[in-house]
């Protein structure tokens, strides 16, 4: 009797192992499969390589900003568009101004509404007012639907990436799309993974 | 050398023979790979890498069938303890040179594994459990210790697959995702 109890536990022990291992290559599958992870681009309006349009508008602060022009310091210029009303971009300012930190990029903001509450936005998260642009005529040119909305410009004024940020992993895939060229997570999975960085993982969608 | 358990005895046979083999067949399957991961330690002259990637898998082959046997019981432990000890001097030999990015030639996986401190962690490791075979055991063991032993050593092994699961993801992980400070 003892005997038969023992082999069952010993038995049960080796199936659990095997249900663990099973489920250990199941995560391993998983993970391959959402690896690709980026930044939506929406309905295709804005094109990699183009050129970004070029806007003045008014900063908070009352200076005049060229919206899309090249950056004068940095890698590269991004503009964020933001939303005080959307919960996401309360989360997503902080995280793209520690990013813009880290990654050499010029972040600038752009919103479309009252001034008063984007005055408290910057306030709340310490944007310099000049660096926080409340225009509408922006986002129509850049046909923003969604916000918080990223496009990212190259030192030559070309838009190297765009896409709805929700993450710090959406903002890093702009820098990747930069960098690698790809445009898009599906010319990401045709043409192999990108050269120039050791983190396949960041591809703009779209 | 004191006599070891009859239950930890068995273990470290169905380990050790399940182990070498397994690697004895997965080299076998794919000898150039294996020819190729030798060569890459750089520690053998050219034209030396075929002969020992063939001696290599008959002594796995040949530590397999006596541990799983019981035939020529100490003398296959110690082919076993030695071959082991060998792999993780050449694999240090090669960290010590810098030399992370050559495949081991240890791993079943796909890609094969680079070389780091883990892997001579691990030989360390079962070295330690195939050396209890080197000890004298006492009497002949009871039905209880066959069946503790034997399924001690499946779940070591399980454990080990588990192991080398969860380290393959988690190197993925790092490499797939950089680090901000």
């Amino acid at each position: 009797m003892l005997l038969v109890s023992q082999g069952l536990l010993w038995a049960v022990v080796i199936l659990l192992g095997i249900v663990v291992l099973l489920l250990a290559r199941q995560i391993g599958v998983l993970h391959e499969r959402i690896a690709p992870i980026g930044a939506l681009a929406m309905g295709g309006e804005l094109r990699q390589g183009a050129p970004a349009q070029q806007i003045i508008a008014s900063a908070l602060s009352g200076e005049t900003v060229k919206v899309g022009a090249p950056p004068t310091h940095g890698r590269a210029a991004m503009l964020l568009f933001v939303a005080p009303a959307c919960p996401v971009c309360k989360t997503i300012i902080p995280v793209a101004v520690r990013f813009a930190q880290i990654e050499d990029v010029e972040l600038l903001l752009v919103g479309d509404g009252d001034p008063h509450q984007y005055r408290k936005l910057a306030d709340q998260f310490g944007i310099a007012p000049s660096r926080f642009v409340n225009s509408a005529e922006v986002g129509m040119a850049y046909k923003v639907g969604k916000v918080p909305y990223a496009v990212l410009i190259d030192q030559a004024g070309l838009i190297s990436a765009h896409g709805l940020v929700n993450t710090l992993e959406h903002l890093e895939s702009l820098i990747i799309s930069q960098e690698t060229g790809l445009s898009s997570i599906q010319q990401f999975l045709t043409d192999g993974a990108p050269q120039k960085r050791n983190a396949p993982s960041d591809a703009v969608s779209g | 050398m004191p006599p070891v358990d009859h239950t930890l005895f068995l273990a470290a046979r169905v380990v050790g023979a399940v182990l070498f083999g397994m690697s004895a067949w997965h080299h076998a399957r794919d000898l150039a790979g294996f020819r190729a991961a030798i060569e890459g330690y750089r520690l053998l002259p050219g034209g030396a890498f075929g002969v020992v990637a063939l001696a290599i898998i008959a002594a796995e082959a040949c530590i397999a069938v006596s541990l799983a046997s019981g035939l020529l019981l100490y003398m296959g432990a110690l082919v076993a303890v030695c071959l082991l000890a060998l792999f993780a001097v050449a694999i240090a030999i090669n960290l010590l040179r810098g030399r992370t990015d050559i495949d081991c030639g240890c791993s079943w996986a796909r890609g094969g594994t680079r070389l780091g401190w883990g892997l001579v962690l691990r030989n360390g490791l079962i070295i330690t459990l195939l050396a209890t075979l080197l000890a004298p055991v006492q009497g002949s063991p009871g039905a209880l210790q066959v069946i503790d032993g034997i399924g001690a050593g499946l779940a070591v092994l399980l454990g080990y697959h588990i192991a080398g699961e969860f380290l393959s993801l988690a190197r993925r992980s790092k490499e797939g995702r950089r680090v901000e400070s």
